[in-house]
């Protein structure tokens, strides 16, 4: 393919038989077979040349082209970013009315615009998140690069979720993942937890079917990234059990990778929030070999703060969320941990009601006073410059009782509480 | 109570780098690589379902902090 009319028809075949693959060779920036510094000596197609290529197409070529001289004449990375979000633009209304064999072309041609993207913000670091005032293509006034960017791969999503063909092999909505996975990334990039939430919002309320998080989904890795953000955004709003159910979804797909060592770091991303989560939703403690595996993890959870929560050390979980508090803040974790004090109090709680009917007639331990709590909990805070009293400890009492985590009521009169004899400290998840 | 908590004394080097690792530890989530393989059986060690320990409860009484509240315990009875 040496010529723009040679060109021109292959760009008309791949769209007449619908071949993905085809396609998006076509218009990616580096074909192979060095047809790429080819295409971009082509003169400006006119009208027509166009002719031969379906009317929807044919900004699309225009664009590419453009597109190519940028990138391999003019040699501009900012010029080749603005021509690759029109391309995307054009190729975005051209796929409105097609089926899903044009997502292929769609995905790579969005993946080549955030690489391009990639190498503009190490080019030009201060720019990116700069305003545009005078950027020719931009979406919408005083944009920056990485908000047209988000705007553009959004207009993608929207055709995915958007798309209404029942039959969902057939539909474009078989590959939303990917474009979500971009998008929320994106909007967390620009720290715009707002969009990314609305963003969600639309992904509830489609009344048409999605991919479901099993061994027969195609792309894990793109299900698996849009899972990692999701959750945080339900931690963001502390609902942690929703936040579980994605982290275990993500967990359960990455549990099909050939070779787990080649995605170190993704799984470490997950198990930051997922070991914490699980923790304080399931009462469940990781194997040994996570700690073996993840040295971070085994410094900040085994060896600390999932030790402290383990025994009971009410002063050394304060002390660790404060030591890691712009980590915890950092991972939205900060609200977990304060939750997964209860978790303390019980084991300091179950450890001070075992003593004291060792201590004391054992017939009577399911009753215990206050006093010996407040003994406890001081003693466990020795260190800190706080101490509990008998109102605190009586307080922190009805609070476990009414979330369900300590089974029994209080006596204030005779300033005890009285456990049930059966399960007084029922299990988390239950 | 906990025996090996970091704050114990000065941190090491090796723990100074885990802190400041984490304080700049980029919040995105990396891309998978592109030559990832994946199959159609889970890896059983970090499936979900088998990823958990039986049980964890600290039913450790005869530590220091045990000790220490069983005296003061016995202390406040009398």
């Amino acid at each position: 393919m040496s010529t723009l009319s040679q060109y021109l028809s292959h760009i008309d075949t791949a769209i007449k038989t619908q071949d993905s693959r085809q396609l998006s060779t076509l218009i990616e920036i580096n074909p192979p077979n060095g047809q790429g510094p080819v295409r971009s000596q082509f003169q400006d197609p006119n009208d027509f040349d166009l002719f031969a290529v379906d009317e929807k197409f044919r900004p699309v070529v225009v664009a590419y082209l453009k597109l190519l001289k940028a990138i391999y004449v003019v040699n501009d990375i900012k010029k080749s970013f603005n021509n690759y979000i029109e391309l995307v633009n054009t190729l975005n209304r051209a796929a409105n009315t097609e089926t899903n064999w044009i997502n292929l072309p769609l995905m790579k041609a969005c993946k080549e615009l955030m690489d391009i993207f990639g190498v503009m913000e190490k080019s030009f670091p201060e720019e990116v998140q700069a305003k545009q005032p005078d950027s020719e293509f931009q979406t919408s006034a005083n944009s920056s690069s990485l908000e047209i960017l988000a705007s553009t791969i959004n207009n993608s999503f929207k055709l995915s979720l958007n798309d209404k063909n029942l039959d969902l092999k057939q539909s474009k909505r078989v590959d939303i993942y990917f474009f979500l996975g971009c998008l929320l990334r994106l909007y967390f990039r620009l720290n715009t937890l707002d969009m990314a939430k609305s963003v969600e919002k639309a992904l509830k309320g489609t009344r048409f079917e999605l991919p479901k998080f099993d061994k027969h989904l195609v792309d894990k890795s793109s299900a698996i990234t849009y899972l990692y953000y999701s959750a945080i955004l339900s931690l963001d709003d502390s609902e942690f059990n929703a936040a579980h159910e994605k982290l275990e979804q993500a967990m359960s797909l990455l549990a099909y990778i050939k070779k787990r060592t080649s995605v170190e770091s993704q799984m470490e991303k997950l198990l930051v929030l997922y070991l914490p989560l699980t923790l304080y939703t399931q009462n469940k403690y990781p194997k040994p070999f996570i700690w073996k595996e993840f040295p971070i993890l085994n410094y900040i959870y085994n060896e600390s703060s999932f030790n402290y929560i383990k025994s009971g050390d009410v002063n050394k979980l304060n002390w660790f969320i404060q030591k890691f508090e712009s980590f915890l803040l950092k991972k939205k974790l900060y609200l977990l941990f304060e939750s997964l004090k209860d978790l303390c109090y019980i084991n300091l709680l179950k450890k001070t009601v075992k003593i004291h009917a060792f201590i004391t007639d054992s017939k009577g331990s399911h009753i215990v006073p206050f006093s010996a709590f407040t003994v406890s909990f001081n003693l466990s805070n020795s260190t800190g410059q706080e101490t509990f009293n008998k109102q605190e400890i009586e307080c922190i009492l009805a609070v476990l009782i009414s979330k369900g985590r300590i089974k029994g009521y209080l006596s204030h009169g005779n300033g005890c509480i009285v456990l049930s004899k059966t399960v007084p400290f029922p299990p988390l998840s239950s | 109570m906990s025996s090996k908590s970091i704050e114990n004394g000065v941190p090491t080097e090796d723990e100074k780098k885990v802190i400041k690792s984490l304080e700049e530890d980029d919040d995105e989530f990396e891309d998978f690589p592109a030559d990832t393989k994946w199959t159609v059986k889970q890896d059983p060690q970090i499936n979900p379902d088998s990823l958990w320990e039986e049980d964890w409860e600290d039913d450790d009484n005869e530590d220091d902090f045990s000790a220490q509240l069983k005296t003061e315990l016995e202390k406040h009875r009398s």
